[in-house]
């Protein structure tokens, strides 16, 4: 069949929330927007190490640590539309704008959109930059509070995109301020065409995109939140590619000689996280006896069918920060049962265990999860119940801290340490209710918080693996695998890679 | 004629005013205030919420709030969708539309397929052929429709790799939405991948078309196939035959004649299942129209989507009953006068 050429279709996750990913953690709206419509200062390298200049070609950081001046890139066009036309190329005013809704409780667009900036919030963004400001045209400068390690790679997360401050003030004339996030402007290689919720995306590429014209003339997003459907319009040729196909269909796939499987360590892990508020679950004993009667080895065949890693610590072995000299859980059921005798639960206890309701990465399968470790801890004498619940009577009930345990996982927004152990475990996340194991502990805190003000890359490194190896005696958490993500695509597609931060990238594929 | 149709018009009219003012109570059916189901995640500003009260008059009395609703109706103003804020009339259009034309394509398989089928099988009355097509018109009619979609899928789709399975073209095409009919608007349309677009039009629609004419198809075989068996057992058949016209003589010129004076009321009939089960299919083909968007209105409780639909539907149910008991009348005069036409 004739198609119209240099298009493609991808089956994506679901609707996102909004055009705008500064708004929301949603993995769909990172997939359907960051890397399409936006660009960033700068880029986090794949290895997630290092950066790679983007909308800024150069930055500096002066002796103290708090102030960070950017250079930025010249001749960088906005996107032409139906509903923008720019006058003038990006500049220091649109960092300004683009940092300043977001910190400034004041400015005229921080309350648009009604969000919380919930990734901002987070890693505590909001009270780590003092100002940002213009020097010149083309150059920027943010001060901080405080010295931060973790500044840079906040700026580099698909969630730090640059807006239009010129679109911006058009808005605000014409009294429309909430269509910023709903009719995007950005600079990315892709422009906004159309969208019909439920159903479809619509890009068309920016023919003056900075890093030259992207392949594809057209990206069209086909919104297709089961994932089963997905597969299916992926075997029908109606789809190019698909996101995360599930861990029970790779098999499948991988018969199929006109398809390609890619897969990607990612920066996730799943874990198993203990209410420590509950007794006897604030016994760090407990804790690590059920921890030992865990048979990884079970999960990680049942579960993710190859598709994940063991986790020996909350960070993934990809993470600088990964200390290798903390061992991994081991499965060993009289040792669990000694260690309950110590605590004084000779005879076990009742507990519940909560039961993810979607299907993740690094948990595609969290029902099966919760039975195989329901089994396992029957030997010990300890009896689990599962409870399922839907979506948003999960989320609310673990923020209120109504469970005994549950099986959750988290995906990092950028390489940094610290987003693994500030949003999971801090006493600020268990404010914020992210603390899954509402785990408050000075020590712990104390060690990230001078992993986080500290400079020195060493230091750092030797203050994570003190982290680390902290957790893996009081196990608020049991780590227990990271996920790969996983892409299939059709053989005609080329140079759509998987990144291991969530999200994808259009701009260099191809079709044949 | 004009007594008949002063009274089926009345008929009609009353109707819609019941149903308009059942679709009207469904705000104040819903649990709690009418502003509540308006807006069960309480997201609105006080000032949307206002402009919201002021739309549908809730401060108000219930008849004129009720006059205020029909005037809205009537002027084309049927609210926005609080999902997606996008005008609900509009909406409905192009939603109704993509159903309509799925559900007039099923029709025609119908016609194509199971009249012949019906009448070959009442001429060959008792045969093998009839006693094959009564057992598969018996399937036909049993097997749930969703089964009949995901098997059609899993040939069709999934094994042979001959057909899409959603949507209702290639997402590549952008095809500008004049009519909402969509192989009018591709015609109409200027675009130098048009023939290859009608191609992917039809193949998107194939599959959808096939799992729901299996309802009429088997429907109007059974109903052709019975009509037909009883009018040959009529006298003036007998005496057709007894007068030495041939079986085909006597099924060409006199039961089939008498039959499709009443087939347009079979058709009529049909009208209802034929949207029931296209809203079905509509859901598992990822086809656009109204029932796909009917069962996102429900989930999401956009109550003013759900009236809207509603409202729709059962209009175009009731007028295409009427219409068709009207030509119906108007070629058969004698079923002017029956009591319960």
């Amino acid at each position: 069949m004739p198609k119209p050429k240099d298009g493609l279709v991808y089956c994506s996750l679901g609707n996102p929330s909004s055009f705008n990913p500064q708004l929301s953690t949603s993995a769909n709206v990172v997939e359907a927007t960051s890397m399409q419509l936006y660009d960033r200062l700068m880029d986090m390298a794949p290895d997630g190490r290092s950066f790679v200049p983007a909308l800024a070609t150069s930055w500096q950081v002066d002796p103290s640590g708090t102030r960070y001046t950017f250079h930025l890139r010249p001749n960088v066009q906005f996107h032409q539309t139906k509903y923008f036309t720019p006058s003038r190329h990006f500049n220091a005013d649109d960092v300004v704008f683009s940092f300043r809704r977001i910190i400034d409780k004041t400015h005229p667009y921080h309350y648009v959109g009604r969000s919380d900036y919930s990734f901002f919030v987070s890693v505590g963004f909001p009270w780590m930059v003092k100002s940002v400001q213009a020097l010149e045209e083309h150059t920027v400068e943010f001060e901080l509070f405080a010295a931060d390690s973790t500044f840079l790679s906040n700026i580099a997360t698909n969630f730090s995109v640059i807006l239009s401050a010129e679109y911006a003030a058009k808005l605000s004339s014409e009294g429309q301020r909430h269509l910023i996030d709903k009719l995007p402007v950005g600079t990315g290689p892709f422009h906004y065409y159309r969208y019909k919720e439920e159903h479809y995306i619509k890009y068309r590429a920016h023919k003056n995109h900075w890093r030259g014209r992207p392949k594809l003339n057209e990206v069209v997003l086909d919104i297709t939140p089961n994932g089963t459907m997905r597969l299916a319009k992926l075997l029908t040729g109606e789809c190019d590619a698909m996101a995360s196909p599930l861990a029970n269909e790779l098999a499948l796939l991988r018969d199929q000689s006109d398809f390609k499987l890619q897969s990607e360590t990612s920066f996730n892990v799943g874990y198993w996280a203990f209410n420590t508020d509950n007794p006897p679950l604030d016994n760090a004993k407990v804790r690590r006896a059920l921890s030992l009667a865990i048979n990884r080895d079970v999960i990680m065949e049942a579960v993710f069918y190859g598709t994940a890693s063991v986790a020996s610590t909350l960070l993934p072995p990809a993470s600088w920060g990964h200390d290798g000299s903390v061992a991994g859980q081991l499965y060993a059921p009289e040792q669990a049962q000694q260690l309950l005798a110590e605590a004084g639960y000779p005879d076990g206890f009742d507990i519940d265990i909560w039961v993810l309701p979607v299907q993740r990465s690094y948990n595609p399968n969290s029902r099966k999860m919760a039975l195989l470790i329901q089994d396992n801890l029957r030997q010990i004498g300890v009896h689990a119940h599962l409870v399922n619940k839907d979506w948003n009577a999960f989320r609310s009930g673990l923020s209120k801290g109504a469970h005994d345990t549950v099986l959750i996982g988290w995906t990092a927004d950028n390489a940094d340490p610290d987003n693994f152990f500030r949003p999971l475990l801090s006493c600020q996340a268990k404010l914020a209710g992210t603390n899954r194991a509402m785990w408050c502990d000075k020590y712990y805190d104390r060690l990230i918080d001078l992993a986080r003000q500290s400079t020195s890359f060493e230091q750092r490194q030797q203050l994570y693996s003190q982290a680390q190896s902290y957790l893996a005696e009081q196990m608020p958490v049991v780590p227990i695998a990271h996920g790969m993500r996983t892409q299939a695509t059709g053989l005609h597609v080329n140079g759509l890679n998987v990144s291991p931060f969530g999200g994808i990238d259009f701009s260099s594929a191809s079709i044949e | 004629m004009w007594r008949y149709f002063i009274r089926k018009f009345n008929l009609l009219i009353i109707t819609i005013f019941l149903l308009s003012l059942l679709s009207f109570s469904l705000l104040h059916l819903m649990p709690g205030a009418p502003i509540d189901a308006l807006d069960p995640d309480s997201s609105l500003s006080l000032a949307e919420k206002s402009a919201l009260i002021q739309h549908y008059a809730l401060d108000q009395g219930y008849w004129s709030q009720y006059i205020h609703y029909m005037g809205n109706i009537f002027s084309g103003d049927w609210g926005t969708s609080r999902i997606d804020q996008i005008p609900i009339f509009a909406q409905m259009i192009n939603s109704f539309m993509a159903t309509l034309q799925l559900a007039i394509s099923a029709m025609f398989v119908a016609m194509l397929v199971g009249v012949p089928l019906g009448i070959i099988s009442a001429y060959y009355h008792g045969s093998w052929f009839d006693r094959g097509v009564t057992t598969l018109t018996l399937i036909g009619q049993s097997v749930p429709v969703f089964w009949w979609a995901l098997m059609l899928i899993l040939i069709f789709a999934l094994g042979l790799h001959w057909l899409p399975i959603s949507g209702r073209i290639g997402l590549l095409y952008d095809i500008p939405e004049v009519t909402h009919i969509l192989l009018i608007d591709i015609a109409l349309a200027d675009d130098e991948y048009q023939r290859a677009a009608l191609w992917s039009a039809i193949r998107h629609i194939m599959l959808p078309t096939l799992a729901i004419s299996i309802i009429p198809t088997t429907a109007l075989a059974q109903i052709t196939r019975a009509s037909l068996i009883d009018i040959s057992e009529k006298n003036y058949i007998q005496a057709a035959r007894a007068k030495g016209l041939s079986r085909y003589q006597v099924l060409w010129r006199h039961a089939l004649p008498n039959y499709f004076s009443s087939f347009i009321r079979h058709v009529g009939a049909l009208t209802n299942p034929l949207l029931t089960t296209t809203m079905v299919v509509e859901y598992i083909f990822s086809w656009p129209g109204a029932g796909r968007w009917l069962i996102h209105s429900l989930v999401a409780q956009d109550v003013p989507a759900i009236q809207a639909c509603m409202l729709t539907i059962s209009i175009f149910v009731i007028c295409v009953s009427v219409i068709t008991d009207l030509l119906a009348a108007w070629s058969d005069p004698q079923q002017r006068s029956m009591p319960h036409g």
